[in-house]
């Protein structure tokens, strides 16, 4: 019978012990950080009031699920539904977007976003307006990371079923690129966006 | 105009008072004999008879059981001294070597069992409404009695499920369960909507009627008898929901003796990582007190408890108060009535996603004051009769109000839920919904072959959530589900169970559907230490409210298309076959095969939007399978040791047209859970621990999807005199930091001591 009770003690003390090693190993974080030079960026002091600019980070494109930014086939979403370019998820940073903050006569913004090592689908700055209660409509896509950083691209390709079989495109752009993270590796990109966009996006 | 629903109504009432009328007649029983022996066998904890108890005397060779009742008559007795034997299981048996046995005629003897816990002889209700053992319930069933709980450092009712194999709860903060999955069934969608478990508290079904989320709040713990987990299709009995399975709750009832008992629990959790950047100290308590009586033919029961948590992170506290009573009243010995009632009020932060990996116990800023007030309440009439010995008949009237609101942040910055797809736009929502149910049932014993039951099942539901440009708006429903089940001794080592349910829904004036839930099971005795069994049924569940009817996320996040035409999710296709087997008398192995064919199932579906924004609608889309095997072994020494292992694997995919290797959303392929206890003198160590493989698919986060984690935690009791007892506990020892649902982190480690009074 002591010895039980031995026993029992031991694995109380067992657990005491273990007890003692508080911390745990910091998960494994780098980040993406650059600028953004934002053409246009006069027309930003005309919206300021309406909404904000997010720099938000997409996760790997996956159509099943659902996930990223990518190239939609037609039909995906149901019989003569034309396919297209864009975010079908949630951003990686959708609880903490980078918000930048205007100011006038600045056109070159800074971001930094802690990522986890991993495939990301797109990095993009969009407009995000208040008053606009169509979730559709709410994000206008300013500017994405793509092959060429002189440019502004914004990476989205829209396109409409006007019946007959007809399709036509509304918006057309090149598309994101994709960006792969290594563990340990700070990742600078800078790209640009154009504000003027929303006068398209929003007309 | 004379309306469907009305005329549904006249019908149910027309067969309800019908059969009420055709068995409301007594038995007289009076059979006359020179030398002849009648008694009562009853539950010596409870005062209830016990069917079906064996009743031998052995050197004569003469028997017979008792009936629905209790009662029991042998006839052409020798008068004189001789050997009395009365058994039944899940009671020490009542043996007496020397029974002087009466002249008189018509002598009637009362007989009180004990009931006991011996291993394997575990009896249970709810795999047939019928009191049996497990060897012989054609199910995969767990039981978790008062005294495993009492063993283990449970606080909340999701945890007293954390030991049974193949449960897989999802939790996003302490007291936010988001569902409960036998074996990889229910969907994690927030609300508790996409459960496909059915929660029953003394019988009566427990869904939240706007979202079908178990209510689990609702159950109070300290007053808990037992909690049996029934694992596959149900439906036959229970009516939509009964999917994966059931998990019954019962509650005590009154102690014949009185009994006040009060339980005092304080805890803290430990400190977060440093990384995190957390340094809160958080803490949590409770403070439970229950009294129960009995007087004569009246018994009552009464549990107030308080709970109160800081939460382990941000957004995850909750403060609860709970009253829970219940009143029993023997009108005579085959008529009792019984009312319970139950009303919960609670506080509790809105759950939200991490800020980012690390800083996963903050939450973005609009998220801080985002909170929840939720009234609950219920009241729960039975009446049940057993007006002879072959016959037994209960009818309850039950009433759940539930009173929801959420407040959000008026802060324009404000955000969605979950994603970041579009600002707040609303400060405040609140959902009313109310249920009115019955339930009538009626067993016929007809000898010793076939006993069969059948009942109705009524409920009547009223839903407002508002503002209905974001909820559902108002809504009604009627359900009438008619069933009828027989239990059939083909012969002495063989059991057929074959039953068959019909439930009628409707939204009034909007929709109606009709579903069959069939089932044939087969128990096959091989030896007194083996039995096997297959089971193999359809089941159903009718989407809820907030399934056909939401238009946004919660707080104006995801915009959804409603979908009032939904139809019910079927599980086409169930099969299990298991063994149970005493491979020693302390060591029992449970081992099942299981296959699950679902078809419409409920799932997501984004829409075509001409921009890419997010938009949802839920609809009848997937073919999937949920197949797998189960083991379970338990062990017990004398009083010292206990201890049990189970493993569950699971494989569920998405079979539907253009789906290869497709696995479902939150499911964990490989789970295990083990316990042991081990008691000395007055000391009683228990330890718990579970592992849950990575999720490979979540839903809204794709890129997060949690990964495997093992726990582990301890408890040491000391037991003051018979009646108290003191213990230290600390949960999740190897401060293991880890999700249950993706960006969710739960609590690391955390102590908690406690003190246990009973006068």
């Amino acid at each position: 019978m002591n010895k039980i009770l031995a026993l029992m003690f031991t694995g109380l003390m067992v657990i005491t012990i273990t007890s003692c090693n508080n911390d745990d190993d910091q998960p494994d974080v780098t980040s993406i950080k650059g600028s953004i030079t934002l053409d246009n960026e006069a027309t930003w002091a005309q919206w300021v009031d309406s909404g904000e600019v997010q720099v938000t980070l997409f996760p790997a494109f996956s159509l099943n699920p659902p996930a990223g930014w990518g190239e939609v086939p037609d039909d995906f979403f149901g019989p003569s539904v034309p396919g297209g370019l864009y975010a079908i998820g949630a951003p990686f940073n959708a609880q903490n977007p980078v918000v930048l903050q205007y100011v006038p006569g600045q056109s070159t913004y800074e971001y930094d976003i802690e990522v986890e090592p991993g495939t990301y689908s797109a990095l993009a700055v969009g407009f995000r307006h208040d008053f606009v209660v169509d979730p559709t409509l709410r994000t206008a896509t300013l500017g994405v990371h793509w092959n060429n950083e002189n440019q502004v691209s914004h990476g989205i390709e829209i396109k409409a079923n006007i019946g007959g079989g007809n399709i036509i495109s509304l918006f057309e752009f090149p598309a994101p690129t994709e960006i792969s993270v290594s563990a340990g590796e700070q990742k600078v990109i800078n790209f640009k966006a154009d504000f003027d966009f929303v006068l398209a996006w929003y007309r | 105009m004379f309306h469907p629903g009305k005329r549904w109504c006249i019908l149910y009432l027309g067969l309800i008072l019908t059969l009420s009328h055709i068995y409301a007649q007594e038995a007289s029983g009076d059979v006359a004999s020179m030398i002849s022996l009648r008694g009562r066998v009853m539950d010596g904890a409870t005062g209830d008879p016990i069917s079906g108890a064996n009743i031998y005397f052995p050197v004569l060779e003469k028997g017979t059981s008792t009936d629905l009742a209790g009662f029991f008559r042998i006839d052409n007795l020798p008068s004189g001294i001789h050997r009395l034997s009365v058994t039944y299981l899940g009671y020490a048996p009542w043996m007496v070597p020397n029974i002087v046995l009466p002249t008189a005629n018509d002598t009637l003897i009362e007989i009180e069992l004990v009931p006991t816990t011996l291993l394997a002889e575990e009896v249970i209700i709810t795999a047939t409404q019928k009191r049996q053992s497990i060897a012989l319930a054609p199910a995969s069933i767990e039981v978790i009695s008062f005294a495993e709980l009492a063993e283990r450092n449970v606080t909340t009712f999701d945890q007293a499920l954390d030991a049974i194999t193949g449960v897989q709860v999802t939790r996003s903060s302490e007291a936010n369960v988001q569902t409960i999955s036998i074996r990889g069934a229910s969907e994690v969608a927030g609300g508790g909507i996409g459960n496909r478990v059915l929660l029953l508290i003394d019988g009566r079904p427990a869904l939240s009627p706007e979202s079908g989320g178990a209510l689990w709040n609702l159950v109070p713990l300290a007053a808990i008898d037992r909690i049996e987990v029934v694992k596959g299709a149900y439906s036959s009995l229970y009516g939509s929901s009964a999917m994966g399975g059931v998990i019954n709750v019962l509650t005590k009832r009154p102690a014949a003796e009185a009994e006040t008992r009060l339980n005092l629990q304080y805890g803290f959790y430990n400190k977060a990582p440093s990384y995190t950047q957390y340094d809160r100290f958080s803490d949590f308590s409770t403070l439970e007190i229950s009294h129960s009586k009995a007087l004569r033919n009246v018994g009552y029961l009464i549990n107030a408890s308080r709970k109160s948590n800081d939460g382990h992170r941000e957004k995850s506290g909750y403060e609860l108060y709970n009253l829970f009573g219940k009143v029993s009243y023997n009108i005579s010995q085959q008529r009792s009535i019984q009312l319970s009632a139950n009303a919960n009020l609670i506080d509790n932060d809105t759950p939200a996603t991490w800020l980012r990996p690390s800083r996963p116990y903050n939450v973005a800023a609009h998220r801080r004051d985002d909170f929840q007030k939720r009234n609950e309440y219920n009241a729960d009439l039975i009446y049940s009769a057993i007006p002879n010995g072959r016959m037994k008949y209960s009818s309850r009237l039950y009433y759940y109000q539930n009173y929801s609101r959420f407040i959000f942040d008026t802060d324009p910055a404000n955000d969605s839920t979950n994603v970041n797809f579009g600002k707040q736009s609303v400060a405040r929502e609140s959902i009313r919904a109310q249920r009115l149910g019955n339930l009538n049932q009626y067993d016929i014993h007809f000898g010793n072959s076939h006993y069969l039951i059948a009942g109705t099942d009524l409920k009547y539901d009223h839903i407002l959530g508002l503002p209905d440009t974001v909820l559902y708006g108002r809504h009604k429903a009627i359900s009438l589900g008619l069933y009828a089940q027989d239990e059939i001794n083909l012969s002495e080592k063989v059991i057929a169970t074959v039953g068959l349910r019909y439930d009628y829904y409707s939204i009034l004036n909007e929709f109606s559907e009709g579903t069959f839930s069939p089932k044939v099971a087969f128990v096959y005795t091989a030896s007194p230490s083996m039995s096997l069994r297959l089971l193999l049924a359809q089941a159903f569940r009718n989407p809820s409210m907030a399934e056909r009817f939401i238009k946004f996320e919660q707080g104006g996040g995801l915009r959804f298309q409603p979908n009032p035409n939904l139809k019910a999710e079927k599980l086409d296709v169930s099969l299990e076959v298991g063994i149970l087997k005493k491979i020693r008398p302390n060591l029992t192995l449970d081992a099942a095969l299981f296959y699950n064919h679902y078809q419409n199932l409920i799932s997501f579906e984004q829409v075509a939007q001409s921009s890419g924004a997010l938009v949802y609608r839920v609809i009848n889309l997937n073919r999937s399978i949920m197949q797998g095997a189960e083991v379970n072994l338990t062990y017990a020494w004398q009083d010292l040791f206990e201890a049990h292992l189970g493993y569950t694997y699971l494989d569920a995919q998405d079979i539907s047209e253009n789906r290869i290797n497709d696995v479902l959303a939150y499911k964990a392929k490989h789970s295990i859970s083990f316990g042991g206890g081990l008691f000395v003198n007055k000391f009683r160590f228990h330890i718990d621990g579970r592992y849950r493989s990575k999720i490979e698919e979540v839903f809204i986060y794709s890129g997060s999807e949690p990964d495997a984690y093992f726990l582990w935690s301890g408890r040491l009791s000391y037991q003051l005199g018979e009646q108290h007892s003191i213990y230290t506990a600390v949960e999740n020892i190897g401060n293991t930091q880890y999700e249950e649902l993706e960006r969710y982190r739960m609590a690391g480690r955390n102590y908690t001591f406690g003190l246990n009074l009973a006068f």
